[in-house]
């Protein structure tokens, strides 16, 4: 700085001087000028000379100052060395520093730089793929616009086709009305083609028909040949049906004659059947006979006993006649009977036997029958079958003999079945003859029996049988008459016999009825008698006590005997209770007397001294009779009114006879006055003034 | 002890129908109001709650002749059981419970136990007390006083006990009888019924 300033100021000395330079040379100019101004002039130059010594001063001092200056000045060019190598040595390490940063800088330079060269790469490349991609959108662009183009090519031809579209859709119309009108045709030809149809189907039905007709026809003609053969064959037939017919006319005959045939048969085997049933029964009477001549044997053995115990019997009644020796006889009747009876029923359990053999015979022979009937049919229908077969051989004429087959077959089940109902009803007969049989045999053998009996019991009175079977009939009439009451009777009984066994009635055959004797009733009986008794007896007690009560025995020793210990608590009572009650009636009595004295003595008292006797009539009314009264009956009433008398009520005088006489005291007492005792004074005194004057 | 076992015996069944009528007789001494009410105490048997009383006289009376009944239904002697109930005052029969016992004797024979449930017996036992309670609706009321006692209908030839004693069927004249329900132990079969007098109005 010093520099710039030393050199500022040698520019300014330089300037000074050149400017003094310039007034000397003005100043030469200026001698020429006037010695008017030499006073000036040397007043000026004084001037100078004093401005050109102090600038010659100014100019030492600022040499010194200048040199002062100068060794400052390279005292601070020393220093500013100094420190200029100071600065030198930083800024050479700032330097190296800086050339490190700038190293660094152009590391970081160059691998800028490299990847200014890799961005630049990058971007080169990117720049390529741009302008690839921009090809590419280019080429996109065009293949838009390509397609733009398309578009609108196809947007063309879309509308050229719509129109093509619509001028089909015309064309369409067009022809569909041409179909459809041509569908009208194709209606109207098709209808056309039906009623064409139709008049061919009939034509060709006509021709079918005519066709058929003829085939009829021929048909017809074959029929005819037929019928022609036909009814040859059935004149044939006819003849043969005729034949057949007379056999089958025959089959009633037939039948009848089997019916006869049969008839005759059963009548033929009941009679081999009775004859084998008789001969059964010779054989069984036979051994019956055998069986009685053995039972005679018996019986005469039985009779030599019968004698012997007869004898015996009679011994004995000879004896004694006391035991019931006819016992004996009885029990051989009884054994009599019992044999007969066995014999009954070994006759009816024999002719069980032969019934059922009888069934069983008739049933095998039906049976047999039957077979043969099969048989004989079947040969019938064999010999036929046999017969049409062999007509057959020489004919056709098959369905007609199945029909006459069918036909046969049917005649023949339907007489099949009528036999099997005739031999059902037969059957039923023969059972039921054959128990009527059994029946009439039994009731036969019933008869025999009875006859048997009849003629053991009354040997030789026939005649009375006949009476005793009426008898007997009549008997059991009556007898059944009798069992139907009494199972009416029964029914009843029966009915009452329950209702009674509800009620619990029962059988005292069967049953008895117990209970135990202490029972609960039983003993609330008991209960109730002891009660009722007890109660009786306190009555009584009772009864007894109020008597001797009313008696007025207070003394408990009369009531005694019926029993102290019951009597003794209540009699102090009562006797404290009469004490009680004398002492208040004699205290009453006591206090009554006193009374009447008093009261006596009170009205005396009165009457002597008022001079009236005041008798109480009724209820306020009191009756006064004066002492000195001329008539017995003379009396005053007066009347208490307003409730009793000591309670402060008015007292009046009634009418008497005796008040009407004193008129004129009434007016003046009682009326003016309004005192009673002045009246009754005043009528004492005018009462004793009469007396004593009269 | 029935219980345990499968079928009924003789004498389970005996013992089924004294357990019946001891039962049987509290309800109906309940019910007609013998006895007073307070007298009785509940239990429960044949699942439902009977009445049994309580009074030691009536229990030791009825102790008695339940055992007593007991054997004669061993022994298939005993044909009816019937209730009677007097009037004190009149000494009327006013009502007649009658238990008629139907035995099979072929019981007595064969002692093979019968097949029949004690459910199923005490089901029909409990049916007949639930109508000796119904009955209370149509049995006319018993007013009076009245008093009860127990008949036993036997054979002919049955010895008497001891304390026993014969005595009239007590039979109420114009009776209106109404049969119950009865039920079987398979030996035994017991048919119910009451009668009552008719009270005329």
């Amino acid at each position: 700085m010093d520099i710039d300033d030393d050199t500022t100021v040698f520019a300014t000395l330089k300037s000074f001087k050149n400017f003094i330079s310039l007034p000397d040379a003005s100043l030469n100019q200026g001698e020429p000028a006037p010695a008017q101004s030499n006073p000036l002039q040397r007043q000026y130059r004084q001037r100078i000379e004093l401005l050109e010594a102090a600038e010659k001063v100014q100019s030492k001092t600022q040499q010194i100052h200048e040199d002062q200056e100068k060794r400052q000045m390279a005292m601070s060019h020393k220093r500013a060395r100094i420190e200029l190598e100071k600065v030198a040595s930083l800024s050479a390490r700032d330097l190296e520093r800086e050339v490190d940063r700038n190293q660094e800088l152009l590391g970081r330079i160059r691998r800028l730089e490299e990847r200014e060269v890799e961005s630049s790469k990058s971007l080169s490349e990117q720049v390529e793929a741009n302008r690839a991609l921009r090809r590419t959108q280019e080429t996109l662009n065009l293949r838009i616009m390509e397609r733009d183009a398309k578009l609108n090519a196809s947007y063309q031809t879309v509308s050229i086709l719509k129109d093509e579209i619509r001028e089909l859709k015309q064309q369409i119309q067009s022809k569909q009305n041409i179909i459809a009108n041509q569908t009208l045709a194709t209606q109207g030809l098709q209808e056309q083609m039906e009623l064409q149809q139709r008049k061919y189907q009939e034509v060709s039905q006509r021709c079918q028909d005519l066709q058929s007709a003829s085939s009829t026809c021929s048909d017809h003609e074959l029929k005819i040949k037929d019928l022609e053969r036909k009814l040859a064959l059935q004149e044939q037939d006819v003849v043969i049906v005729k034949n057949i017919k007379s056999e089958v006319a025959k089959v009633p005959e037939m039948e009848k004659a089997l019916r006869q045939l049969r008839e005759e048969n059963i009548y033929l085997r009941e009679t081999r059947e009775n004859v084998t049933l008789l001969k059964e029964e010779t054989e069984g009477l036979r051994r019956k006979v055998e069986r009685m001549e053995k039972l005679k044997e018996e019986m005469v053995t039985m009779e030599l006993e019968k004698e012997k115990i007869s004898q015996k019997l009679q011994a004995w009644e000879n004896l004694g006649q006391s035991t019931g020796l006819d016992i004996h006889c009885r029990s051989v009747e009884r054994s009599k009977a019992d044999l007969q009876g066995e014999l009954l029923v070994q006759r009816s359990k024999a002719l069980e036997e032969q019934k059922k053999r009888e069934t069983q015979e008739s049933l095998v022979r039906r049976l047999q029958k039957r077979v043969l009937l099969l048989t004989k049919e079947r040969d019938g229908m064999r010999s036929i079958l046999e017969s049409y077969d062999s007509e057959l051989s020489t004919n056709d004429y098959t369905p007609q003999l199945t029909r006459r087959l069918r036909e046969a077959e049917d005649v023949l089940s339907k007489t099949q079945n009528h036999n099997a109902e005739m031999e059902v009803q037969l059957t039923k007969a023969q059972e039921e003859v054959g128990a009527l049989k059994l029946q009439v045999q039994t009731m036969e053998l019933d008869l025999e029996s009875l006859k048997k009996q009849q003629a053991s019991v009354a040997e030789g009175n026939p005649l009375v049988t006949t009476e005793e079977i009426n008898t007997l009939r009549l008997k059991i009439e009556e007898l059944e008459a009798e069992r139907q009451r009494l199972e009416e009777q029964n029914n009843v009984l029966e009915l009452r016999l329950e209702r009674h066994d509800l009620e619990g009635d029962y059988d005292p055959v069967k049953t008895k009825v117990l209970h135990l004797g202490q029972n609960p009733t039983s003993m609330a009986k008991k209960q109730r008698l002891e009660e009722v008794e007890a109660l009786r007896e306190e009555v009584q007690c009772l009864r007894e006590h109020l008597r001797s009560l009313q008696t007025g025995g207070a003394v408990p020793a009369a009531v005694g005997d019926l029993g102290v210990t019951v009597n003794l608590p209540p009699s102090q009572e009562i006797l404290d209770l009469r004490k009680q009650i004398e002492s208040a009636e004699l205290k009453n009595q006591r206090l009554k007397e006193v009374f009447q004295k008093k009261i006596q003595e009170f009205r005396t008292v009165c009457y002597v001294l008022t001079g009236y006797q005041i008798d109480i009539t009724t209820q306020n009314q009191y009756r006064l009779t004066s002492l000195y009264a001329e008539h017995m009956d003379d009396s005053l009433l007066f009347k208490a009114s307003g409730g009793a008398v000591g309670s402060g009520g008015n007292m009046q005088l009634m009418e008497t006879d005796f008040s009407r006489t004193l008129g004129e005291m009434v007016d003046l007492h009682l009326h003016h006055q309004k005192s009673i005792p002045a009246f009754l004074s005043a009528v004492t005194l005018d009462l004793f003034s009469r007396q004593t004057t009269m | 002890m029935t219980s345990t076992l499968k079928g009924i015996t003789l004498k389970g069944s005996a013992e089924l129908v004294a357990e019946f009528f001891s039962f049987g007789i509290n309800s109906i001494l309940y019910q007609r109001g013998i006895y007073p009410p307070e007298t009785f105490s509940r239990v429960t048997q044949y699942d439902m709650s009977l009445q049994l009383t309580t009074d030691t006289k009536l229990k030791n009376y009825l102790a008695n002749v339940v055992s007593q009944l007991k054997e004669w239904l061993f022994d298939c002697t005993v044909q009816k059981l019937v209730l009677v109930i007097t009037c004190l005052e009149t000494n009327e029969v006013l009502e007649r419970w009658q238990f008629d016992i139907a035995c099979d004797k072929t019981a007595k024979e064969s002692s093979a136990p019968r097949d029949k449930s004690i459910k199923s017996i005490q089901e029909e036992i409990r049916s007949v007390i639930r109508q000796i309670t119904a009955s209370v609706t149509f049995l006319p009321l018993l007013e009076t006083a009245c008093s009860f006692d127990l008949l036993v209908y036997t054979d002919k030839d049955l010895e008497v006990p001891d304390k026993w004693e014969e005595s009239g069927p007590q039979i109420i004249d114009q009776s209106e009888v109404v049969r119950l329900r009865s039920f079987t132990t398979s030996i035994h079969k017991v048919n119910s019924m009451v009668a009552y007098k008719r009270s005329d109005f």
